[in-house]
């Protein structure tokens, strides 16, 4: 099979190549699984096994015994069906959106304004847990947080909010896109209420994802089928799920290797760019993904940099790839205390499975030879 | 979800249902192959499982279930007693309920316990006032309980015969995952066991069997040969070792003194006793979500990793106990049918030199012998105190802590330990065996009464210390008017409760020459 090279690319955060294995996957269970899971007739049965098989598996990798998975087919579409879904059931729900969420729940606060609050990131871009505590009291019906942000990489503590959230009997939404197949994930300890995820973010094909969910207090987004236990509407995609289950098997396995070495190309990368005058490090070097880094370099726009790189065949992206056509500064590093022009400058270097030391070298000398 | 309905599920469907149900949330399934869905849903973790319609409809059974416990273990004091008709059941995380005796258990067991399928067959009692709150190393109760009551359970039924007569066959559908009958027949869940006739109709009548309408035979299994076989595991759920954990590392008996004293003495025993393997119940202490932490497990892991023991895990259930087969490394082979043991004996000599050489050994003998002396220098003190002391004040309490009535005169009390041991259970066994003899009346009002202390319990500090009480212990007791007048612990008798005649003979004298006969 023709493999790509991706040695330039530093944008895993926004998609990550496919495992081959997860690739191989696909097509087997899109050749072999091809009928309908809801028909009734054998090979629809046999897909429906087959998906509830893979679902297994999925589950019990990340230690998720007490809840369902509702594939979907984007982290997006996860996180607008949980947050629609949970407002359209509750018309007076209020949420609480901590302030470095992805686009995909950062909706919500212009959509329901007046029945948003939202939860303060520090400046190295940390929830404030004592604000969280106190806003509970305000009676969120919906809390909604990232595990890990997408722009900055830092990680936060979900497992201490969750547990703040159960004890006072408020559901929460985790968007895991940035966490799945990059920190281990052990979900028995973890109460959240719903947990979504994106496939392509760590290795599966694109169009795959889903959200654990673990009740069904939400009204479905897609309707029209009794799918997924009548949660969205749709035929399940059976070779989808497999290259999810595949990726994530993969992610695991390499990860205690991965984390290591990626520590080590993060701080190769801020050793050689510290130079630059002025450079602000976004990405806390604890608590924060091993291989996303965050810099911001004032006096140059995000954007400009991201351009100039690509001539010279670098993928890197500016503090989300969703951001990309906006001139807008960074909502997020704003948040975060950055002045508009480091905001502006913000820039993301996100590492995987196949960045080499090499390709790091070389992206840090294209960048000062850009800045110089 | 709160309940979810399937028709004919499969494994996978079923699991599917056991994730999405919340707690406490059911599962009602219509199939007309009843044993296989129970026995899916055993696997998957189901609870309580039961017949949803007694009478099976046209379209099959209806077979409802819960899902299981999640979480960690809290020990709040609480207690189950089995009251059904079987001697004994197992529930489906390795409890082995005796009739009519209590059993220590969770707050997640306790409220299992409290579904509906339970009703009539479990008495749940305690509190934290009533019986005090447990040892926090839940996991030493469970994995003493588990094997100690089996060899208790075998002691009972070793000479037991299977019941003659007409046999019926029956099939049980839950709550528990098997009984066992008075004459030792097992009972499984979601199976058909031929059971005599008398005994099958109590069966349907109270434990929500069903007996066969036609010729079918089913299965007759006694605990007893089961046990005789194969030991411990044959409790075991399904026992499929899938996997038999040994590390490959030159094995290092120094770490034989790094492990508590329990395991000590648990290896001592199986060395001592030629026994091929022992169980434990539970996790490691560390593992703060796990079930019944215990230090026992977790040291037992140690020595797993250092190439001392190697061990089986039985596949876990949902968020099931674990259960964990360990021998001496390399002494258990794993085959099909489970797994075969070949005791080592230079390996066990290494292990039985290492345990009696501890590095600090010396420094431990010095300190035992000084703490010795202490001992008995302070038990001499409490002797003279408690000769010196009137019996009337402490003896009050005495009386209101039995509940005795005026009508009570003598007593035989037996002081235990929440967690109780063989030895224990057959002296309480023994003794109320012999009080309730026919020949006990000619005393009239002299017939002695039995009573139990629970030594653990805070309240009991007062007699416990009156009596100087450190282990189950048999003590005589005459009151007059509500005042304790005369005590005396019976010492030379206890020892012999392997033996029922000898245990019940020396019992007899001492309690007759205390009440002056």
């Amino acid at each position: 099979m023709e493999q790509p090279n991706n040695s330039r690319y530093f944008d895993y955060a926004a998609s990550s190549p496919p495992w081959p294995e997860a690739i191989d996957a696909y097509t087997r269970n899109v050749r072999l699984y091809y009928a309908n899971p809801s028909s009734q007739h054998t090979p629809g049965k046999a897909a429906k096994q087959r998906l509830l098989a893979l679902k297994k598996e999925f589950c019990d990798m990340i230690r998720y015994f007490d809840g369902r998975l509702l594939l979907c087919a984007s982290g997006t579409e996860a996180n607008n069906t949980i947050i629609d879904g949970h407002m359209n059931m509750f018309p007076k729900g209020k949420l609480l959106i901590a302030e470095d969420v992805h686009e995909s729940i950062w909706y919500a606060v212009e959509k329901y304004k007046k029945a948003v609050e939202t939860i303060k990131i520090d400046h190295s871009g940390q929830l404030s847990v004592d604000q969280l505590e106190k806003a509970l009291n305000n009676k969120p019906t919906l809390v909604c947080i990232s595990h890990v942000c997408n722009e900055t990489g830092v990680i936060h503590p979900v497992k201490e909010i969750a547990d703040l959230c159960f004890s006072k009997q408020t559901r929460i939404l985790i968007d895991g896109a940035q966490s799945v197949g990059h920190v281990p994930l052990h979900f028995d300890d973890v109460p959240f209420t719903y947990y979504s995820f994106s496939g392509h973010k760590f290795g599966s094909v694109k169009s795959t994802g889903g959200v654990l969910v673990r009740d069904d207090q939400f009204l479905p987004m897609l309707k029209g089928g009794k799918q997924e236990w009548g949660l969205r509407a749709g035929t399940e995609d059976v070779a989808g799920l497999a290259a999810m289950v595949a990726a994530l098997k993969m992610s695991i396995e390499h990860w205690d290797v991965e984390k290591d070495q990626l520590k080590m190309l993060k701080q190769l990368v801020i050793d050689k760019l510290i130079k630059i005058p002025g450079l602000v490090v976004n990405s806390p070097k604890s608590s924060s993904l091993p291989g996303l880094l965050s810099l911001s370099v004032p006096g140059y726009s995000g954007r400009e940099i991201v351009g100039a790189l690509a001539l010279s065949g670098y993928a890197i992206s500016t503090g989300s790839a969703c951001h990309e056509n906006e001139l807008a500064p960074s909502r997020i590093m704003l948040a975060m205390g950055r002045t508009e022009e480091e905001a502006i400058g913000s820039i993301r270097i996100s590492m995987g499975p196949g960045t080499t030391g090499e390709a790091v070298d070389g992206l840090a000398e294209a960048l000062l030879e850009l800045i110089k | 979800m709160k309940e979810i309905h399937l028709h004919n599920p499969t494994y996978l469907e079923l699991d599917d249902a056991y994730r999405s149900i919340t707690q406490p949330g059911y599962v009602v399934v219509k199939s007309a192959d009843a044993g296989r869905v129970i026995q899916d849903m055993e696997k998957i973790g189901f609870v309580a499982i039961e017949y949803a319609s007694f009478i099976p409809d046209n379209t099959g059974h209806t077979i409802r279930a819960s899902k299981g416990k999640h979480g960690p273990c809290h020990f709040t004091g609480k207690t189950a007693r089995y009251t059904g008709v079987a001697l004994a059941a197992l529930d489906d995380d390795n409890h082995l309920l005796f009739k009519d005796r209590p059993l220590a258990v969770c707050d997640k067991t306790d409220r299992i316990f409290g579904l509906p399928a339970y009703k009539g067959l479990i008495e749940r009692k305690g509190s934290v006032e009533k019986t005090g709150i447990l040892h926090p190393d839940s996991g030493r109760l469970y994995a003493d309980d588990f094997e100690s009551g089996q060899a208790f359970l075998y002691d009972l039924l070793k000479s037991t015969k299977a019941l003659s007569g007409r046999r019926k066959a029956v099939f049980y559908p839950g709550p528990f995952r098997m009984l066992i009958l008075t004459d030792g027949a097992m009972v499984r869940r979601g199976q058909w066991c031929s059971i005599v006739q008398n005994m099958s109709r109590e069966l349907i009548r109270k434990e929500g069997c069903i007996g066969a309408d036609d010729d079918r035979s089913g299965q007759l299994i006694l605990f007893q040969e089961e046990y005789k076989k194969s030991g411990a595991v044959c409790l075991m759920q399904a026992f499929r070792p899938e996997a038999l954990e040994i590390e490959d590392v030159k094995p290092d008996f120094l770490k034989l003194g790094e492990i508590n004293k329990e395991l000590k003495a648990r290896l001592s025993h199986i060395i001592d006793h030629q026994k091929k393997y022992f169980i434990l119940i539970g996790h490691e202490v560390d593992d703060h979500l796990g079930c019944c932490p215990s230090q026992e497990v977790t040291d037992a892991n140690l020595l797993v990793k250092y190439g001392i023991l190697s061990s089986l895990a039985e596949p876990l259930p949902g968020d099931a106990c674990p259960v964990t087969v360990y021998a001496f490394k390399d002494e258990l082979t794993v085959s099909p049918d489970g797994f075969t043991g070949q005791i080592n004996e230079a390996f066990r000599s290494r292990v039985r030199k290492a345990l009696s050489s501890s590095p600090h050994s010396v420094l431990k003998k010095v300190l035992k012998g000084v703490l010795l002396v202490f001992v008995i220098i302070s038990l001499g003190l409490a002797v003279r105190k408690c000769q010196s002391m009137e019996h009337g004040g402490q003896g009050k309490a005495a009386y209101e802590q039995l509940l005795l009535t005026p009508e009570d005169r003598y007593v035989v009390v037996l002081f235990h330990n929440q967690k109780r041991c063989y030895q224990c259970l057959q002296m309480e066994k023994l003794t109320q065996d012999l009080l309730t003899g026919a020949s006990w009346n000619e005393l009239g009002d002299h017939k002695p009464a039995f009573k139990t202390i629970v030594i653990d319990n805070p309240e009991n500090e007062v007699l416990i210390s009156r009596f100087g009480i450190f282990a189950p212990t048999l003590v005589l007791m005459e009151f007059n008017q509500g005042e304790l007048v005369n005590s005396k612990k019976i010492l030379n008798v206890t020892g012999l409760y392997r033996d029922e005649e000898l245990f019940k003979e020396g019992m007899e004298k001492e309690v007759r020459r205390f009440v002056g006969e």
